[in-house]
C-alpha cells in the first residue's frame, strides 16, 4: 500500500502525519506556522522532504522492511478557508493573512514534486472522525470545529458531502444576531463572534463589569482576572473557570451555547443528522460548550429531528485534521 | 422484494437499460451495450423482455441495406455493410403514472408518460372531511378517482398521448400513482408518521391504498416531491427546494396550523431524508420585531389567498395580491424565509434552490428581497451566487414530483445497503404484470 502524507495547516501550527496503510498513521508532528505565504510553502516543502528521508514515518510496522522507507506518493493539505474543487481558496482564510484568494493547489503542485490535493481543514477533520473516530457507525454526521474560527463538515448518506464546487460547510459566518457584533468578514452578528475563541474572550471582557462585586454577590474570580489584565485573557482560562462554577464564565459559555443552538438548530432541522461531532481547539478545554449548546437547542429544533441526534466530542483531538488529510490523500491517490 | 444475486442483477441491468433509454433514446442495442458495459446478449435479453412488457419499442426504420459509413436514416442506423440497426426508444405512450398533490381542500394532479413527460394536469376541490385514518384513505381514493377520470378516462389527455406516441388502441396502462402529502412521511414504509393538517398519525397509507386502487401506490412528503421533480437526468447533484403553503379550508378560511414550509434536499444526486425521515424541516431562528413571531403564523395574509394558478388568475386573487397589508406581510414573510434559508444554503451550498407553492405568486418579491438583503448574509460571494429560482414545473411542482418520484422508484437501480419502498413492485412483478395486462390496469 502506498505511503501518503497528510498536512493540516492551521493559524498557529502545521501538523502532519505519514500513513503507510489504511488506518495506520505515524505520530502527528507539529511545527509553528510561518507568517508569510511564501514561508508556508517552504515549510510544506521541508515536511515533504523530511518525509522522503529513509525511515520517515516508519515504525508503524518495522517488519515491512523496505516499504517502511517508501517516499510519499501523494499529499493532501488541509487549510482554513473555502477551498473550491480546483484547490483555490475562495475569499480570505481565517488567521492566515495573505493565504486566501490564492490557487493553493496549483502553487503547491508547481513547487512540490508530488501530486497535491487541497481541502478545507474542517472537512478533513470530520473525514477523520468518520473513518477512524467517533462517527464510524453513523450515516449522517455534522462536524463543528471550534478554534479561532468555526468550521463545519458534513457526511451525508454515508459519504463526505462537499457541496457545489466544494463550498459546503460554512457555518462560522451564519448570522445569529441581526445587526450584532461586527465581524472581520465585514458583516455583523456572525456565529464566530460569539462562540469561537476570539468571540468567547470578547464576550467575557464585555460581560465582566456586570460580574464585579456587589451587595448581592461577591466578585467573580474570572471578572477580577479580566479587570486586572484583559489583554492576556485566554480561552482556556474561561473554560477552566466555567468548570469551577464561575458565574461570568457560565454566562459567556451560556451565550455561546445559545448562538451555537441557533445555527445548529437550523442545520438539524434541515438535515436530521444522527450525530454531531464537536471538535477543534476550544473543545480541548472540555465539553462545556457542547453541553451548553445541547441544553439550548429545544426551542430551535423540531422534536422529531432532535430526538434522533446524539452529540460527541472528537476523540481524535487536534491531530484529526492531519489524519483526515492522510486518509483523503490515500483516497485521491487510489482514485 | 429483490431476492438473490440473479434477480438482483437482472433488476439492476433492466433498470440501467431503462434509465439509459430515458436519456439517450433512440439508440441501438449495440450502443446500449457499449454505453453500459454490458454484453450484447445481456442487452438483447433485457430489451426483448421490455418490448414484450410494452415498455420499449423499436423505432421505425426507413431505407435499405447499403455499404459505406454508418448513417442515421429515419429512426435507424445502418451498420457498415450490414442490415440497418434497429433503434430502440421508450414506448412512452404505453404507460402512464399519476402524480397527485394533496391539500386539505384541493388537489393538483398530473399524468406523466414513461419518460416523465407531462400529458395533462388538472385541479379540483375535495368533499371528504377527515377525522380518522380511514377517512384520510377515503379522501385519497376520492381524489385519485376524480383525477383519473379527468386526466385519463376522458379522452383529452389520452388522445394527446395516443397522437404523439401512437399508443395501442387498448389505451395506456396505468402503472401506479404517487401522492405528495403535507405530512411527515416514512417514504420507504409508505406510512404517514404525522399530519397536523389531516389530524392523522402513524397511519399506513401506501399498502392499503394499493389494495383499494388495485395499482402500486407510493407516497412522500410534498416538499420532497418538489425535489423529486427537479431530479432530471441533467440535474445537479446538490439541490435545495422550498415549498411554501398558505393552507386554506374549502371556504377559503385560514387553517389553525398556519403556513407550511418544507425543504427538499438532494445530495449526491439522491433525496436526503436524514435520520427517521425527519430532514427538511424549517423553523425560523431569526425574525423581525415588526410583526409577531414565526412566519408560520401567517395571520397578516388575508384569507382567500389563492392556492392554485387558476385561483391566482381570478379577479379575487388579483384583489388579494394588491391589498397593501398583504403586500407588506408578503414581503416580511419572504424576507424572514430567505434570511433563515441562508443557514441551510451556507451549510449545503447547493447548486441551486428551487421554490414552489405560494412562493411562486411572490416571485417578484423573492427577487427584490434577494437583491437587497439576502446577499448580505453570506460571507462569500461564491456561496451567495447560489441561484434561487422557481421550480421547473411551477404550480404543478408537487404533483409532477410525485409522479416523477414514482417513476424514479420503480426504475431505480437497486443498490446494496439502500432501502427500497416495500410498495415498489419488483422487477419481475412489474414485467409480469405488464405482460399480463394486470400491472396496473388499462385506462
Amino acid at each position: 500500500m502506498s505511503t501518503v502524507l497528510g498536512i493540516d495547516l492551521g493559524g498557529s501550527a502545521i501538523k502532519w502525519t505519514v500513513s503507510r496503510a489504511d488506518a495506520e498513521f505515524a505520530p502527528v508532528e507539529t511545527r509553528p506556522t510561518p507568517s508569510s505565504p511564501e514561508e508556508i510553502v517552504e515549510a510544506i516543502r521541508g515536511i515533504v522532504d523530511a518525509a522522503r528521508e529513509p525511515h520517515a514515518g516508519a515504525g508503524t510496522d518495522p517488519a515491512d522492511g523496505d516499504s517502511a522507507a517508501e517516499a510519499p506518493r501523494a499529499l493532501c493539505l488541509g487549510t482554513p478557508g473555502l477551498v473550491d474543487d480546483q484547490g483555490h481558496i475562495r475569499g480570505a482564510a481565517a488567521n492566515l493573512p495573505g493565504w486566501g484568494n490564492r490557487p493553493v493547489g496549483e502553487i503547491l503542485s508547481e513547487a512540490l514534486d508530488i501530486p497535491v490535493t487541497v481541502q478545507n481543514d474542517t472537512t478533513l477533520a470530520l473525514f477523520a472522525e468518520y473513518r477512524a473516530g467517533s462517527a464510524r457507525d453513523a450515516r449522517n454526521v455534522v462536524g463543528v470545529f471550534i478554534g479561532t474560527g468555526i468550521g463545519g463538515g458534513l457526511c451525508l448518506d454515508g459519504e463526505v458531502y462537499l457541496g457545489h464546487r466544494n463550498l459546503a460547510g460554512e457555518i462560522g459566518h451564519v448570522t445569529v444576531v441581526p445587526n450584532g457584533a461586527p465581524c472581520g468578514c465585514g458583516r455583523r452578528g456572525c456565529l464566530e463572534r460569539y462562540a469561537a475563541a476570539v468571540g468567547l474572550r470578547r464576550v467575557c471582557r464585555e460581560l465582566a463589569p456586570a460580574y464585579s462585586a456587589s451587595e448581592r454577590r461577591p466578585e467573580s474570580p474570572l471578572a477580577a482576572r479580566v479587570k486586572a489584565d484583559p489583554g492576556t485573557l485566554t480561552t482556556g482560562e474561561i473554560l477552566e473557570a466555567e468548570d469551577e462554577g464561575d458565574p461570568l464564565a457560565s454566562a459567556v459559555i451560556g451565550q455561546a451555547g445559545e448562538m451555537m443552538a441557533r445555527a445548529l438548530g437550523s442545520v438539524i432541522n434541515t438535515l436530521a443528522p444522527e450525530l454531531i461531532v464537536f471538535g477543534g481547539g476550544v473543545m480541548e478545554g472540555g465539553p462545556a460548550l457542547m453541553e451548553a449548546t445541547r441544553l439550548r437547542l429545544p426551542p430551535y429544533v423540531l422534536a422529531d429531528a432532535l430526538s434522533g441526534v446524539s452529540f460527541t466530542t472528537a476523540p481524535l483531538g487536534p491531530g484529526a485534521g492531519a489524519i483526515g488529510a492522510a486518509l483523503y490523500a490515500r483516497e485521491a491517490w487510489e482514485r | 422484494m429483490i431476492r438473490g444475486n440473479q434477480s438482483f442483477q437482472k433488476a439492476a441491468n433492466g433498470a440501467l437499460v431503462m434509465r439509459y433509454l430515458r436519456s439517450h433514446a433512440p439508440v441501438s442495442r449495440t450502443e446500449i451495450a457499449d454505453g453500459l458495459g454490458l454484453t450484447k446478449s445481456t442487452v438483447s435479453n433485457i430489451v426483448n423482455e421490455l418490448i414484450a412488457a410494452g415498455l420499449l419499442r423499436e423505432a421505425a426504420v426507413s431505407g435499405g441495406d447499403s455499404g459505406g459509413e454508418s448513417t442515421a436514416v429515419g429512426g435507424g442506423t445502418q451498420a457498415r455493410g450490414g442490415r440497418p440497426r434497429r433503434r430502440l426508444e421508450l414506448n412512452a405512450g404505453s404507460t402512464v403514472v399519476l402524480g397527485i398533490d394533496v391539500r386539505p381542500a384541493s388537489y393538483d394532479a398530473v399524468a406523466l408518460d414513461l419518460a416523465g413527460h407531462e400529458l395533462g394536469r388538472c385541479s379540483g376541490g375535495v368533499s371528504t372531511t377527515v377525522s380518522s385514518p380511514g377517512e384520510f384513505l377515503e379522501l385519497l381514493e376520492e381524489i385519485f378517482r376524480a383525477a383519473r377520470e379527468r386526466l385519463l378516462d376522458s379522452s383529452a389527455a389520452y388522445a394527446r398521448a395516443a397522437d404523439s406516441h401512437r399508443a395501442p388502441r387498448t389505451g395506456p396502462t396505468l402503472l401506479g400513482v404517487g401522492f405528495g402529502l403535507p405530512a411527515y412521511v416514512d417514504a420507504v414504509a409508505g406510512r404517514v408518521v404525522s399530519s397536523t393538517l389531516f389530524g392523522v398519525s402513524d397511519t399506513e397509507v401506501a399498502a392499503p391504498m394499493a389494495e383499494r386502487l388495485g395499482i402500486p401506490v407510493l407516497i412522500d412528503n410534498d416538499a420532497n416531491c418538489v425535489a423529486w421533480g427537479e431530479l432530471t437526468p441533467s440535474a445537479p447533484s446538490c439541490l435545495l427546494t422550498v415549498l411554501l403553503r398558505l393552507h386554506r379550508d374549502r371556504a377559503g378560511r385560514r387553517l389553525p396550523s398556519g403556513a407550511g414550509i418544507g425543504l427538499g434536499i438532494v445530495v449526491h444526486g439522491q433525496l436526503h431524508y436524514g435520520h427517521d425521515f425527519a430532514a427538511g424541516e424549517f423553523r425560523s431562528i431569526d425574525w423581525r420585531a415588526s410583526y409577531s413571531g414565526q412566519l408560520a403564523q401567517d395571520d397578516w395574509i388575508p384569507e382567500r389567498q389563492p392556492e392554485s394558478r387558476e385561483d391566482a388568475a381570478s379577479p379575487d386573487g388579483e384583489g388579494v395580491r394588491r391589498d397593501p397589508r398583504t403586500a407588506h406581510g408578503t414581503r416580511e414573510m419572504v424576507r424572514e424565509l430567505l434570511a433563515n434559508l441562508s443557514v441551510p444554503i451556507s451549510i449545503l451550498r447547493p447548486e441551486r434552490v428551487a421554490y414552489a407553492g405560494n412562493l411562486l405568486e411572490m416571485s417578484d418579491v423573492v427577487s427584490a428581497v434577494l437583491a437587497d438583503e439576502l446577499r448580505d448574509r453570506y460571507v462569500n460571494p461564491e456561496v451567495s451566487g447560489c441561484p434561487i429560482v422557481p421550480a421547473r414545473s411551477g404550480y404543478g411542482a408537487v404533483a409532477v414530483g410525485a409522479g416523477a418520484m414514482f417513476l424514479e422508484r420503480v426504475f431505480a437501480v437497486p443498490a446494496l445497503g439502500t432501502e427500497r419502498p416495500s410498495a415498489v413492485p419488483s422487477w419481475q412483478e412489474l414485467l409480469e404484470g405488464l405482460r399480463s395486462g394486470a400491472g396496473g390496469g388499462h385506462v
